[in-house]
């Protein structure tokens, strides 16, 4: 039985609209004006037990509002979703047990005391045993190099060191499910490396259920096995982050650096006519684009080389994080044009 | 542009912004008419059960209720918002950034002490005053002289207040909570000030401190002023005295800013 | 984990255990911050001083208010003085609320396994109130010295309760302020007036026009928190109904609130954004 599952849903936001004009407050007051905005608009997909799941979408995509829905914070509009069988919003007590939730922008921490004094709080508050907390407190400790900021005040501590802190906090009661909301946000590499190796290892070894929200790619390339996209409260990706790029990247470039370029400009010109062909030249630098599915990358460097003598050579394919901005903003049927008939693909 | 077009911009600015505070403004105005009609109901119940009067109910009604009109140690977000934006950006650290400013921070805190005592004239003292005379009937000032005694003494008033405030303000550097200090000035002026109560009704030994203090520019002097308590040139010398105390609140508070900056230059905020 | 599984005493216990965790957390911020706690005590005494310079100064001067004598006065004022101030230091949690909501601190509060509610009050601690709970106190009791009052145990229990009551009243009534505002936003600024409309019922409500009077009994009923309760254990034969009445009215305000905020909570899950 998967331990995520998410049907049909949909979230509506009511949001009430302030009146303009000089006496807009007190009306409102009265007959407030209010909108509708749909946030989810009938996702359905769902996690098996120890899966590693990314979830990424531009700012106001409906990521934040999925989490909250699965976490019991917000209440479906329609569908059904259940976390380890029951519905999060209905029995909230019950689904806090199963659940750790890392929120990038806010904290569990308590700002001004030592990290140790949350942890004593979180302890009580899970009633956790003194036996399990101890030996969580330390393990997890050790392995997110924390140890030596568990008497230091919330407030003195780096972004990354809180960040390595709050993930602890969710894990003390020994949750199947992590929620972490954009973990790596903010962060310097080797801050952001530490959470990811941390990240990988809790799900490998303890099998641990991980969704997280991201901008970072490198994130999921590291911790995902798969990626889901969202884009304007659609589900628009259920998939591998490797299908997407082997399928989807299809733009590749090639940069010749030579004292006469324009001599390879000749050669080239037999490749055109096709579409996405592209040439262009600076100073002493030639670029060539082209799809890789269309024409023969062996045969097109054979080619220019047999007639130029480039000082150097660079050969490029798109870049990923580009590409998904591109899906993004032109929705996912620009990008790909003929939806593969792969399982697992486009919704 | 010279100092005195942008100052007087700011100042513009400020009220503008303040304009975004109208509910609160108003709220302000609602829990003050409240107040004042509670203060009004005490009184008179003092009034009815006892014949001991210092001075004439008409004489006490219009001193207590223009207390409330003009009250400087009101809860009020003309004297919340800017305490609390100098503590805020001390704990942020941005105050680092007023320090470069090419206006002084202070001036720059005067001209938005204006903005809102502006608003808060318009939006709070003005309407209680005439709520007060027309359904109070408490008596307007006995003449022309008076009448001007007191807007030149409110006028001072404002300047104590400010150098007060500031005072408060500065607290923020040593200690985060500004709310704390808030409550203690506000029990401080209710009564020191003579915002509650006369000075007349005070014990003899309260009464002989109370008017060696600077608080008595913020509510008993215009409010004596107005109530023809002082006139001619016993007004005159009330004024000069309250305007001693103005110069003497903006240069404390004036040493104690320059202590601040000092200390942000030295720690980086 | 799973939820352990308790019964509505173990509840109870595990409940005040955690409230109990919650004033060590404010005790240690406390002491991390000590200019700023010293402040906020001078600051609650300074308050309560102010008030009772006022009743002083003018009380004294007329030997009975509408039938109080001075030391009568000093007693009402003193029992109202400390449900407020009992209320402002450990069920302050109105006036942080909005904050909580506002900066997302209930959405970490409702992924725990404790009601949010809860979470927010032992959050919601706040030491002016300690100070000018214990100047009123001081009051209670010095008045009490000067009045015939023939202390029973009974009667000393009754004092608890009728603080208790208070603070029950006080929050409940601006509470329901609060979850209004998940429907109607701009309503919140008016919990400051409502909250000092307290302040009517620390005098003798004979005092008051009868507008008022309803006012403070019937609609916002702050009055059963401070004026009756002392009334009664000073007129025990004219004011024998507030003996049961002020906790009853406190217990019933208290789940009436409570549900509304149950009610509020669910709008927040479904509508809110």
């Amino acid at each position: 039985m998967p331990i995520i599952e998410v049907d049909h849903v949909n979230k509506v936001f009511k949001t009430s609209v302030r009146r303009e004009g000089r006496f807009g407050t007190f009306i409102s007051l009265f007959s407030p004006v209010t909108r509708q905005v749909t946030a989810v608009e009938d996702i359905s997909f769902t996690i098996e037990k120890g899966e590693s799941v990314a979830y990424l979408g531009p700012n106001g995509a409906g990521k934040s509002t999925t989490i909250k829905m699965l976490t019991g914070i917000l209440e479906p509009s329609g569908g059904n979703i259940l976390v380890g069988g029951g519905k999060p919003h209905r029995n909230r007590i019950h689904n806090s047990y199963q659940i750790g939730v890392v929120f990038g922008q806010r904290s569990q921490l308590l700002f001004d005391l030592p990290v140790r004094d949350s942890y004593e709080m979180l302890r009580y508050m899970y009633g956790i045993p003194h036996a399990h907390y101890r030996k969580n407190l330390s393990e997890f400790a050790a392995v997110l190099e924390v140890e030596q900021l568990l008497d230091r005040p919330v407030r003195t501590l780096s972004l990354g060191q809180r960040m390595r802190c709050e993930i602890l906090a969710a894990l003390l009661h020994e949750p199947d499910i992590l929620f972490l909301d954009e973990p790596t946000i903010g962060l310097d590499v080797i801050a952001k490396e530490r959470i990811r190796s941390f990240i990988e290892q809790i799900n490998r070894e303890k099998q641990v259920t991980i969704l997280l929200t991201t901008h970072d790619l490198d994130d999921i390339e590291r911790l995902c096995s798969r990626l889901m996209i969202i884009d304007k409260g659609n589900l628009i990706y259920d998939g591998s982050l490797g299908y997407i790029r082997e399928h989807f990247a299809t733009e590749r470039r090639i940069r010749m650096v030579m004292p006469d370029p324009a001599a390879a400009t000749v050669t080239a010109a037999r490749f055109e006519g096709n579409a996405d062909f592209r040439v262009s030249v600076q100073e002493q630098m030639i670029e060539i684009t082209y799809d890789h599915r269309q024409i023969d990358t062996s045969e097109l460097l054979r080619t220019l080389l047999s007639t130029c003598n480039p000082r150097d050579l660079a050969m490029q394919d798109e870049n990923i994080e580009a590409l998904i901005r591109r899906i993004y903003q032109d929705g996912i049927n620009a990008v790909h044009q003929q939806p593969p008939r792969t399982a697992g693909g486009i919704r | 542009m010279n100092l005195m077009q942008r100052l007087y911009g700011l100042a513009w600015i400020s009220i503008r912004e303040r304009l975004h505070f109208r509910f609160d403004f108003f709220m302000t105005l609602i829990s003050n008419l409240m107040f004042s009609a509670l203060f009004y109901m005490v009184w008179r119940a003092i009034y009815t059960y006892s014949d001991v009067h210092v001075m004439s109910w008409q004489v006490l009604i219009t001193y207590v209720m223009m207390g409330q009109a003009i009250n400087f140690s009101r809860w009020s977000p003309a004297d919340r918002a800017p305490v609390y934006s100098a503590s805020t950006r001390i704990r942020t650290g941005d105050i680092a950034l007023d320090l470069v400013r090419p206006i002084d921070f202070q001036l720059r805190r005067f001209t938005e002490a204006i903005g809102f005592f502006s608003v808060e004239m318009l939006w709070v003292n003005i309407p209680s005053f005439l709520l007060f005379i027309i359904v109070l009937g408490i008596t307007p000032p006995k003449d022309i002289f008076s009448a001007i005694g007191f807007l030149i003494s409110l006028l001072i008033a404002f300047i104590v207040s400010f150098g007060l405030n500031s005072i408060v303000m500065m607290i923020s550097f040593w200690t985060t909570n500004a709310q704390g200090a808030q409550i203690a000035k506000k029990a401080i002026l209710d009564i020191l000030s003579g915002t509650l109560i006369p000075f007349d009704f005070f014990p003899a030994a309260l009464k002989a401190v109370v008017v060696h203090l600077p608080f008595q520019g913020m509510a008993y002097i215009p409010l004596s002023i107005y109530t023809g308590k002082l006139t001619g040139m016993a007004m005159v010398q009330a004024l000069f005295e309250q305007l001693g105390w103005a110069i003497v609140m903006l240069m404390i508070s004036r040493l104690i800013w320059m202590q601040a900056s000092k200390r942000i230059t030295i720690y980086g905020g | 984990m799973i939820a352990p599984k308790r019964n509505a005493l173990q509840q109870l216990v595990y409940l005040l255990g955690l409230y109990r965790i919650y004033l060590k957390i404010y005790f240690r911020t406390l002491i991390e911050y000590r200019t700023d706690t010293w402040v906020a005590l001078i600051g609650g005494l300074c308050a309560q001083a102010s008030t009772l310079t006022f009743l002083t100064v003018i009380f004294q001067r007329i030997p009975r208010l509408a039938g109080w004598s001075y030391y009568e006065l000093v007693f009402i004022f003193g029992l109202a003085a400390t449900g407020r101030a009992l209320n402002q230091a450990f069920l302050n949690v109105p006036y942080s609320l909005n904050g909580y909501i506002r900066s997302g601190m209930l959405d970490v509060f409702m992924i725990r396994p404790v009601g949010p509610l809860f979470q927010a009050t032992g959050m919601s601690q706040e030491i002016n109130g300690v100070g000018s709970a214990l100047t009123g106190m001081v009051i209670l009791i010095y008045a009490a010295s000067h009045l015939e009052l023939h202390w029973t145990f009974a009667k000393g229990i009754y004092v608890a309760v009728a603080l208790i009551s208070s603070m029950i009243i006080q929050l409940a009534v601006l509470l329901a302020i609060v979850v209004s505002a998940f429907w109607i936003l701009e309503i919140r600024s008016i919990i400051y007036p409502v909250g000092w409309l307290y302040d009517f019922t620390r005098y003798p409500l004979q005092i008051f026009t009868p507008f008022i009077r309803g006012l403070l009994t019937y609609i916002i009923p702050f009055a059963l928190g401070s004026f009756y309760p002392a009334a009664f254990l000073l007129r025990p034969h004219l004011y024998s109904w507030a003996g049961l009445v002020v906790p009853f009215v406190a217990i019933l305000l208290f789940i009436l609130t409570y549900n509304l905020w149950l009610f509020g909570l669910r709008r927040y899950s479904s509508a809110s954004g």
